[in-house]
């Protein structure tokens, strides 16, 4: 699929990878639906033209209505997401458990949403008979690292579901692709980690540096550009990993 | 500093992943960022073992401090005073 010319629908377009992936792909010649939760986040986009919708993805509702104002699209572009960082056990925290209200919270931003908008976008695209493709942003962190138990869950959730779909939408020519990022320069990790132990982080990359926004683009490029790659999760880590 | 206060900063130099010569009795959990609730436990679990003695959770959270670790760990006769 080539990007000019062709309408993608990005969430989580407010935050720092959103708005780099927004950007990009409007000065390659794409139309951008931008959707957050968060309107003032979307003033790059609208100050782009791009055409924006503040909507809570939680909400199957709110979900339906913004897919019920859509014309038509090629590529969706799931970014939206929340890190939180919590143990299982704590003896600092009251209960000492981890946090329901947190759990929930993290599996519902990053894995509800993807689920919706990838269904509410699926039926869209099979009832158009359209071909499309949904690239759906996990993470490395879904090996499993201390302290991510409901970010790495709904992350590997994430992943599974791209797997899933790409094998039932083949027939409809939908592919359905996950990119891993690693560690980020964003706003985000900033908030989930502190400088020094992003420093400890960034020494574990063998890269030597955190990934930026960008690197995430010419990923996505690649992925929409290349019809063969299908069901699959690309790592984006600087070999952090290791995978 | 005696064998067994040289021990527990080396516990407390692998949880932390700081230098032995960074681990000092000024060092408070509040300070420090390597010191969280995950390698706090990583501390707790290793100094139980090393002294074969066992802490409650009121004094898990209590233990916050190299100083208080060291005091918690005279109290239960494991460090001389």
């Amino acid at each position: 699929m080539k990007i000019e010319g062709k309408t993608f629908l990005v969430t989580g377009a407010g935050g720092d990878l959103g708005k780099v992936i927004c950007k990009l792909l409007h000065q390659d010649g794409a139309s951008v639906i931008a959707l957050d939760k968060n309107s003032a986040a979307l003033a790059d986009a609208k100050q782009q033209g791009l055409a924006c919708f503040e909507v809570d993805l939680t909400d199957s509702d709110r979900v339906q209505a913004v897919f019920d104002n859509l014309d038509d699209f090629d590529c969706v572009i799931q970014a939206a997401g929340l890190i939180a960082s919590e143990a299982i056990f704590s003896p600092f925290s009251n209960p000492n458990r981890h946090s329901l209200e947190v759990w929930q919270d993290v599996i519902d931003s990053n894995l509800k949403s993807c689920f919706l908008v990838g269904a509410f976008a699926i039926e869209h695209l099979i009832k158009n008979r359209k071909k499309g493709l949904i690239i759906n942003v996990g993470s490395v962190m879904s090996d499993g690292y201390a302290g991510q138990t409901a970010y790495a869950a709904a992350k590997a959730g994430v992943h599974a579901i791209t797997k899933v779909w790409a094998k039932e939408l083949a027939v409809h020519k939908i592919r359905s692709v996950a990119v891993a990022p690693g560690f980020f320069a964003t706003r985000s990790t900033g908030k989930a980690l502190n400088k020094k132990v992003l420093n400890e982080k960034v020494k574990q990359i063998p890269n030597g540096n955190l990934g930026d926004p960008t690197d995430l683009y010419h990923c996505l490029k690649m992925i929409i550009e290349n019809e063969y790659i299908n069901g699959t999760v690309i790592r984006l880590d600087g070999g952090f990993s290791g995978d | 500093m005696t064998d067994k206060e040289n021990q527990v900063k080396q516990i407390l130099s692998r949880a932390l992943r700081l230098e032995i010569t960074e681990i000092t009795d000024e060092i408070e959990m509040s300070e420090s960022p390597e010191w969280d609730s995950l390698s706090h436990m990583e501390v707790i679990v290793a100094l139980e073992e090393e002294f074969n003695v066992s802490f409650s959770l009121d004094e898990i959270v209590e233990m916050n401090s190299v100083a208080r670790i060291i005091g918690a760990l005279k109290e239960k006769n494991c460090l001389e005073d």
